[in-house]
């Protein structure tokens, strides 16, 4: 059970050990796993993600939050952090455009055991090829040309399997938005 | 719905996983910037590809691992910081004072060989504390127990982990300052350490083989305590009542400072080093005022009073629970670790004395840790018999 943001502070505030370990537990994953979409790197993020929880303890930054603002300043601490570190190590640093820091952020926060279920049972409703391109792309962060030479298939089998992987698990894991926005698009569309 | 052509979508999966050419990083931002629709649905999919990548990476982070890594970290870095906190961050009510006296005293007759010491035992946790009283009567404090004791309108309570506290009695009805107080003693015995709260509020941490004498209440111009061995005093601020740590010679007066005092046995000397803020020694006439970061040396032997700058760090390593020890002789060495883990070092080479040592080393650590990164980094080899610890040089 987790514990609310509200509860985190709180324990923080007074100085009490629970606050950092309820910390982790409600934090950690979902911000190395953001951490990760910047640095394509998990024990990087990880290394990332400590540094900021060691820095966020000691420097006592907690002190000024409020129970809605906590969720944000980790993970915009948390992004400042790898921009940072990538610019140490001279990566381009313009991949992630703003937009997806938000959607990055969302993810990660509703990130639970249930959707990782969901996942994992959408992803075994595809057909086996489909199943490999996707987890080859999208969870190994390889390119289609990576991929192809890994799954000993052609660029385009990739294409179309990733396209149709992609449209299949949106149907499966679709939410009421999607489905709103759907219905937005071919509106628009047919106009 | 929106047709995404095939490049188009390859170069987005190829950025999201950090593998995009400059060349798909452009063709993205044409592309977004052709329809508002473009930006939503890249939205949409970016949201799909992180729920999955999410869900798949899920397992590859450890969050207990971390959790114990950087908990026990913190909690370390907390230790320390509690202390250079109180000490530097002097101030407010409290006037940390740190004294670390090493007093001559006497061997005790060869202790009782009570168990053959094995090497990786650390003795520290075990020792009875003896607590004597104003009437001699000895009370043996066991330092996870809990008591109370009443003395001289004072309550004196003893609790797991926090030590002694003396507080006024609430039901006391004395309410005239009397003539006369009574003096309790603490004795802490080699491989053991303790902490206690007098009833102005100071506070007090003593290392092994060490013993305090103290007022049950503070009465008159000046709080006296005396010191043989080594403690750290967190000294209440009482501007009216300076607070006078007493160390055989040596009389430490608290101006609203930090500092360390220490005195080797062997040669006589003793050490006050200021952290922060003021102290004034007097050492037999002899007075000095000192600066923070500040050491002065009373020789007895010789009557004579100095002073130098030094690294206050390693000084008060001890209440961090380290040995912190810098370019320092190995006789040395061997006197601190004698004391905590109570055995005799015999040197069987007068020339290893002054092999010097550099290193911080957590005092939790067995005997034989502390041994064996003595013999790795030097020519020095160890045996242990009973409790006695004989080194040799293997050149």
């Amino acid at each position: 059970m987790q514990n609310s943001d509200a509860d985190i502070l709180k324990w923080l505030k007074s100085n009490n050990p629970k606050g950092m370990a309820a910390l982790f537990d409600r934090y950690y994953r979902p911000l190395v796993l953001f951490a990760d979409q910047y640095l394509h790197d998990i024990p990087w993020a990880e290394d990332i993600v400590q540094e900021q929880f060691v820095k966020f303890w000691e420097n006592e930054l907690f002190a000024g939050l409020q129970e809605k603002t906590l969720s944000s300043f980790l993970f915009t601490i948390t992004k400042n952090a790898c921009i940072n570190a990538m610019e140490r190590r001279s990566i381009q640093t313009e991949e992630l455009e703003a937009g997806l820091h938000v959607a990055a952020e969302e993810e990660a926060t509703e990130l639970d055991e249930n959707t990782v279920l969901a996942v994992r049972k959408a992803l075994k409703q595809l057909p086996e090829r489909t199943r490999a391109v996707v987890c080859c792309v999208i969870c190994d962060s390889h390119s289609y040309a990576e991929a192809a030479e890994k799954l000993n298939i052609s660029i385009n089998t990739v294409k179309t399997s990733l396209r149709k992987g992609m449209k299949e698990l949106r149907g499966i894991l679709g939410t009421h938005n999607d489905l709103i926005f759907l219905l937005l698009c071919k509106y628009k569309l047919s106009n | 719905m929106i047709e995404i052509n095939d490049d188009i979508y390859q170069a987005l999966f190829e950025d999201w996983g950090g593998k995009a050419t400059s060349e798909q990083t452009k063709l993205i931002q044409t592309w977004l910037q052709e329809s508002p629709e473009h930006k939503e649905w890249y939205n949409r999919l970016y949201h799909l590809y992180c729920k999955v990548n999410y869900a798949e990476k899920y397992d590859r982070v450890d969050v207990e691992k971390a959790k114990e890594k950087i908990l026990s970290y913190l909690s370390a870095q907390k230790r320390r910081k509690m202390w250079w906190h109180r000490v530097l961050a002097w101030s407010g009510s409290a006037a940390a004072v740190l004294t670390a006296v090493w007093l001559f005293v006497h061997k005790p007759a060869s202790p009782e060989p009570a168990e053959p010491l094995m090497a990786a035992k650390v003795i520290g946790e075990q020792a009875d504390v003896t607590l004597i009283l104003g009437n001699g009567q000895r009370v043996a404090v066991q330092k996870d127990s809990s008591f109370m004791l009443k003395i001289d309108g004072m309550s004196v309570k003893q609790t797991s982990g926090e030590g002694l506290r003396y507080t006024m009695d609430q039901n006391s009805t004395q309410t005239t300052t009397p003539e006369t107080v009574e003096y309790n003693i603490v004795k802490v015995p080699r491989g053991s350490e303790y902490s206690l709260t007098l009833a102005d509020g100071t506070k007090i941490w003593l290392n092994s083989e060490t013993e305090l004498k103290y007022p049950v209440r503070f009465i008159g111009k000046t709080r006296d305590v005396k010191i043989v061995g080594e403690g750290y005093f967190e000294v209440a601020k009482d501007s009216l009542c300076p607070f006078i740590v007493h160390s055989g010679e040596v009389k430490t007066q608290v101006l609203g400072t930090s500092f360390n005092v220490k005195a080797y046995s062997d040669d006589k000397v003793r050490e006050i080093t200021l952290v922060s803020g003021k102290v004034r020694i007097n050492a037999n006439g002899e007075q000095t005022e000192l600066l923070p970061g500040w050491q002065a040396t009373w020789d007895e032997a010789r009557q004579q009073l100095n002073h130098q700058q030094v690294d206050v760090k390693p000084i008060i390593s001890w209440t961090t629970g380290m040995f912190d020890f810098v370019d320092m002789p190995l006789e040395e060495l061997t006197v601190q670790l004698s004391r905590w883990y109570d055995v005799d070092f015999f040197f069987t080479n007068e020339s290893i004395k002054t092999i010097r040592f550099t290193g911080a080393v957590k005092r939790s650590n067995t005997l034989k840790y502390m041994l064996d990164f003595v013999s790795i980094t030097s020519d020095v080899h160890y045996e242990v018999k009973d409790r006695t610890v004989c080194l040799y040089s293997v050149k």
